[in-house]
């Protein structure tokens, strides 16, 4: 047993020894964490989307009640850190700053647009038409505008229908003649109007099937992407792990050890055992320095500390089937750095994993990435050590299969 | 020309390794098929579902939820389905379902008071389709939601004149003031009417998310080839080769030049196949102007493999090599926008990342996928780019050491 | 006989660090040159220079004429390099090897062309020409990494250290190899720190230590100035610890200097039938066991040991 220990101490030690292994496999997830952490929200917070003083040009020609009420809208305090809001005075030169992409969108109300509302009311040809000039390189900027101006113009014509309602309704009651309809619709309308435009009688509670109630409607980035690149660095270190123990063999400390009185299972198990620690303390280091430094909230600390060392179980078993079957140290390297990048992609390391197809979140199970990030997610988004355990089952049976698999492999090889 | 001699050394032997085609080709074609595949189904020109599955279970029974569910059934985006609670849980489960509303019991006569109501909608994951299908629901419930807020304004107005006889008169007046509202609805005045600037695909509409996620690839990808420069440096240097090139009659000049010029190679004939796959295969639309393309292209691949000659510069192993390029070429995409938009990012974050030549390539194949820009528009992102190869290269070329 | 390298008051720094100390020599055409020295002499860094790979902090390198740092092309295209290391690629066959290190040199197709079959065929490997390196043994890299050198027939060899670490035939056919090309008429300079290759290929030898040039001249010349004294090679039992020999044997009378390397002890005296009863008796004395004793004419050893004071081989491996 203590020969055991011994080997995996050895690996621990040469392992933080090696100047530039220690900075893949810690500053560089780090850092990327740093990275999107900051691209997504600044520190200390949740996370969620960073999209913020969106450049947005209006220009009213409008000389009514609802130009005003748009521009307005973009201007208000609420919206102040979503907008950065600039009032122009020529169509031409709004669309010019989108064109420059100095703007998102140029949101263009038109003269008499106000009018063109109300004559809904006793005529009904002119459609008034607010025009969004959208910045084809910021898709998302641009679909905030338009669903900020969206909702305004729905207010309005939701507006115009009560006000629309209100007096057809008395006309058809015959309580307002349709001569005397002129003078006093619009205050009716107005009226009516007023009373609507701020009502909301349905609400919605939005809820995602795991249960959980989200607190904000969009994607937390930083919460899912330290975990994300923890994982995904952690099949770099494993297989380099891998790469030692081929090392060892084409140098000859490897040979070196079994001249000793060592029995192979002490020496497989004593790499892996090093290894598995090396990984475990990699993801822990990762999980503090993230929650600490940069606010990023993995869960629980006994479910983040159990579904740690399953996915770094189920890694490490990787790292000894690439290690039992490769013939070389530069293989072993090709090889690992082949299977990061892969499992890692398939999984959804780079991409968040909603975004990809159907199969390929399917096949990716076959890797320990995928259940780790789920589970992370999971974990993040508040659930329980109870929520991940299928995850834990599915990563502790498949590092025991690949365990056995190599152990097979070790006893045909053996030096 | 020796300068050639040495490229074609060098593409030879890193083609001599079997394990160079799965880095320089396979993989990044697959990861931009896989990823063309999953964001494909967003919509747009690839093509994606035209209607949004979603479940509507009505414990309520009213009028007003009836409204609802054929204002829902109306919608153009949506196939809405009556299910029971089971069923509809079942279908959200299966993914049959993408949302799921549920209209309470009570929810008619709230409504119909005036009173605040609340109804569940779930949703079936994050994904970009179930969110688009939850927010259509939204979108038409706000409709009856609407048209209801219509139809009681105009039973007060009505008031105003005069006293319903009788309740069923004040319902009968509703039931046909919503009816009113709701067709006003379906056409309402004020409308907004979405132009664009100069735009490679003509409407606003029409860039989809594969197309926008096709630049971002071909940047991390050709990051690595490009890079991978130093590991060449450094190897050549321990192995000694690089010694007795120098003591031959070759000026280092030639080496580093002919070196330059083999990964160059190397890295635009990746970027040419991964622009053909994407073009023919996927359907990814690359702009209006090749040559805009091209000049983006050559300036970005000069930046990286200055970059890479500066980490073989530093390096001292091939091990710190290898390190360094994973770790610079993953950093300079996701920073510089090649995995996630920028526009998404605070103003402080999009201003630092200015710094990254990435940043740049990213800025150029956008103006040239998403506005179709020609040669002239993209010419500062090329000299920016330009600007940062001169740069790394002043660093690194002293710094050298062929022994 | 005209000199094919003239080295003047060559000196390399590194810092503080003098590791080439103001050593001037001359090699002239058709000679075999050899510098020998321990490890760490300076040996490699003197050829460095001489090929430009590494700027002299003072002093010059002149080869054909030509001076180093002023034409480095011209002198560059005179000189062939035979690395220490194995400077090939690896992953590339032999044959492809060849060709790209012609081309280097400026040779032309047709020209190159033979003269790689040429040296292929010298070399013994044109069987094997196809083949990558990597498969090759350590002997055959070391041929093919002579091969390369000469390709463009140059004027000169350097060849720094080229039978490092491979078997006896590999090492002995290059030894010959060098002595057949010399006959043909090419200039070598060969580095070692075996005694016994500098003895048997060269013309002259020059001894460096520690970035010195301390001997200069024939074999004959070198012995010479041991003096007209003999040297005597005792054999002792093995595993015994001798330091205290040298020095014990060091103040008899008559004995001028005396080393100890392994299990044999080299003493140069002014006479061998009187001075090696007490070197004997104090052996004896000293609980020694001796197995051999040989009296001889020194060797370079011996020169070098009496230069220093220390064998060529305490510094050795």
């Amino acid at each position: 047993m203590s020969k055991l220990l011994t080997i995996a101490l050895k690996d621990l030690r040469i392992a933080f020894s090696d100047t530039s292994a220690l900075i893949l496999m810690l500053a560089t997830p780090f850092a990327i964490s740093l990275a999107i952490t900051f691209a997504f929200g600044g520190l200390g917070s949740q996370g969620g989307s960073g999209i913020e003083e969106i450049p947005v040009t209006l220009v009213n020609q409008d000389d009514g009640l609802f130009g005003e009420l748009l521009v307005e809208t973009f201007q208000s305090p609420e919206l102040a850190d979503l907008f950065a809001p600039e009032m122009l005075s020529s169509p031409q030169e709004a669309r010019q700053r989108v064109d420059a992409d100095e703007s998102a969108a140029a949101v263009i109300i038109p003269a008499g647009f106000s009018d063109a509302v109300f004559q809904e009311l006793t005529a009904g040809e002119a459609s008034a038409e607010v025009e969004i000039y959208a910045n084809p390189t910021r898709p998302i900027s641009v679909s905030v505008v338009r669903s900020i101006t969206g909702s305004v113009l729905g207010r309005i014509n939701a507006s115009y229908a009560a006000g629309h309602a209100a007096v057809e309704g008395l006309i058809a009651s015959g309580l307002l003649d349709p001569q005397q309809a002129g003078e006093v619709a619009p205050q009716i309308g107005q009226r009516a109007g007023e009373q609507v435009f701020n009502a909301r009688g349905i609400r919605v509670e939005r809820v995602q099937v795991a249960g959980q109630r989200e607190e904000a409607s969009e994607f937390n980035w930083a919460g899912y992407f330290a975990p994300s690149m923890a994982i995904m660095f952690l099949m770099f270190t494993v297989t380099s792990g891998a790469r030692t123990l081929l090392a060892e063999r084409d140098n000859g400390t490897l040979q070196r050890i079994f001249a000793a009185p060592t029995r192979p299972w002490q020496m497989i198990g004593g790499k892996v055992l090093g290894t598995f620690l090396i990984g475990v303390l990699q993801m822990t280091i990762l999980a503090l320095a993230t929650r600490f430094l940069l606010g990023v909230r993995w869960g629980p600390p006994e479910a983040v500390a159990a579904l740690i060392t399953a996915v770094v179980f189920a890694a490490t078993g990787w790292g000894v089937l690439l290690a039992a079957y490769a013939r070389s140290a530069g293989q072993v390297e090709v090889a690992g750095t082949v299977i990061s990048l892969v499992f890692g992609a398939a999984a959804g390391n780079f991409v968040p994993r909603f975004n990809l197809p159907a199969w390929l979140q399917q096949a990716s199970y076959i890797s320990p990435n995928a259940w780790g990030l789920e589970g992370f997610n999971s974990l993040a988004s508040g659930g329980a050590l109870v929520d991940i355990l299928p995850a834990i089952q599915a990563l502790v049976i498949m590092g025991a299969v690949l365990f056995a698999l190599s152990l097979l492999a070790y006893r045909r090889q053996m030096v | 020309m020796k300068v050639l001699t040495i490229a074609l050394n060098d593409l030879k032997m890193e083609f001599s390794e079997r394990t160079t085609l799965v880095f320089f080709l396979l993989i990044p074609l697959a990861f931009t098929f896989a990823i063309a595949q999953g964001l494909g189904g967003s919509g747009g020109s690839s093509g994606g579902p035209d209607l949004y599955p979603v479940a509507v279970v009505d414990e309520d029974g009213s009028m007003l939820a009836e409204q609802v569910i054929q204002a829902l059934q109306k919608t153009p985006d949506l196939q809405a389905a009556l299910l029971s609670a089971d069923q509809a849980a079942a279908a959200l489960e299966d993914g049959e379902a993408l949302a799921v509303l549920t209209l309470p019991a009570g929810f008619g006569e709230a409504l119909a008071k005036g009173q605040d109501v609340p109804v569940r909608l779930e949703r079936a994951s994050d994904e970009l389709e179930a969110r688009a299908a939850a927010q259509a629901v939204e979108n038409g419930l706000a409709r009856v939601d609407s048209a209801v807020q219509a139809a009681l304004a105009a039973v007060n107005e009505r008031r105003r004149f005069q006293d319903f006889p009788d309740a069923e008169a004040e319902q009968a007046f509703f039931d046909d003031r919503l009816d009113a509202a709701l067709r006003t609805l379906q056409n309402p005045p004020a409308s907004l009417r979405m132009t664009q600037s100069e735009s490679a695909a003509g409407s606003a509409d029409e860039i989809d998310a594969a197309t926008q996620a096709s630049s971002g690839q071909l940047v991390t990808w050709t990051l690595f080839t490009l890079l991978g420069v130093s590991d060449m440096f450094v190897g050549e240097r321990l192995l000694g080769t690089l010694r007795r090139l120098i003591a031959s009659p070759t000026r280092p000049s030639t080496v580093l030049l002919g070196k330059l010029v083999g990964r160059l190679a190397m890295g635009w004939t990746q970027m040419a196949i991964l622009i053909l796959f994407g073009g023919l295969v996927l359907g990814v639309n690359w702009g209006r102007s090749p040559l805009a393309l091209l000049v983006v292209a050559v300036s970005f691949s000069l930046a990286a493999v200055a970059f890479g000659v500066m980490i073989g510069a530093f390096a001292k192993t091939r091990g710190q090599a290898g390190g360094l390029t994973t770790l610079c070429a993953l950093l300079l995409a996701a920073l510089g926008g090649a995995w996630w938009p920028l526009e998404i990012t605070p103003q402080v974050y999009q201003a630092l990342v200015k710094a990254l030549p990435t940043t740049w390539a990213m800025f150029g194949f956008n103006e040239v996928i998403l506005r179709g820009a020609d040669v002239r528009a993209v010419l500062p992102e090329a000299g920016m780019m330009l600007v940062f190869a001169a740069l790394f290269f002043i660093i690194s070329i002293p710094r050298l050491r062929f022994a | 006989m005209s000199a094919v390298v003239e080295l003047s008051n060559l000196v390399k720094k590194y810092g503080e660090r003098t590791v080439v100390d103001n050593v001037s020599f001359e090699i002239r055409q058709g000679e075999i040159f050899s510098l020998l020295g321990p490890n760490g002499a300076g040996k490699t860094t003197i050829l460095s220079m001489i090929c430009g790979v590494v700027q002299p902090t003072s002093g010059e390198a002149r080869i054909g004429g030509y001076s180093i740092v002023r034409e480095p092309m011209k002198a560059k295209a005179l000189l062939g390099v035979v690395p220490q290391e194995i400077a090939l690629y690896d992953t590339l066959s032999a044959r492809d090897n060849l060709f790209f290190w012609g081309r280097m040199y400026g040779m032309e197709s047709a020209r190159l062309k033979r003269r790689v079959e040429e040296v292929l065929e010298l070399t013994g490997l044109r069987d094997r020409a196809k083949e990558r390196i990597k498969t090759f043994s350590g002997g055959m890299k070391r041929r093919i990494n002579i091969a390369a050198g000469l390709l463009h027939e140059p004027q000169i060899l350097l060849m720094d250290e080229p039978t490092v670490g491979i078997d006896p035939q590999s090492r002995r056919a290059i030894l010959d190899s060098v002595k057949e090309l010399n006959a043909a008429g090419l200039t070598v300079l060969y580095t070692t720190h075996y005694m016994e290759e500098a003895q048997e290929l060269s013309h002259r030898v020059g001894i460096l230590d520690y970035g010195r040039l301390i001997a200069l001249g024939t074999q004959a010349e070198l012995t010479r100035t041991v003096g007209e004294h003999e040297a005597l090679y005792l054999q002792l039992e093995d595993g015994q610890m001798l330091d205290q020999l040298a020095a014990e044997l060091r103040s008899l009378p008559g004995v001028l200097e005396a080393s100890t390397t392994d299990s044999q002890v080299i003493v140069i005296v002014s006479e061998a039938s009187s001075a090696l009863p007490p070197v004997l008796a104090r052996t004896a004395g000293l609980a020694f066991k001796v197995r051999s004793v040989e009296i001889q004419e020194p060797n370079l050893e011996a020169v070098f040991l009496s230069l220093t004071g220390r064998a060529l081989r305490d510094e050795v491996e």
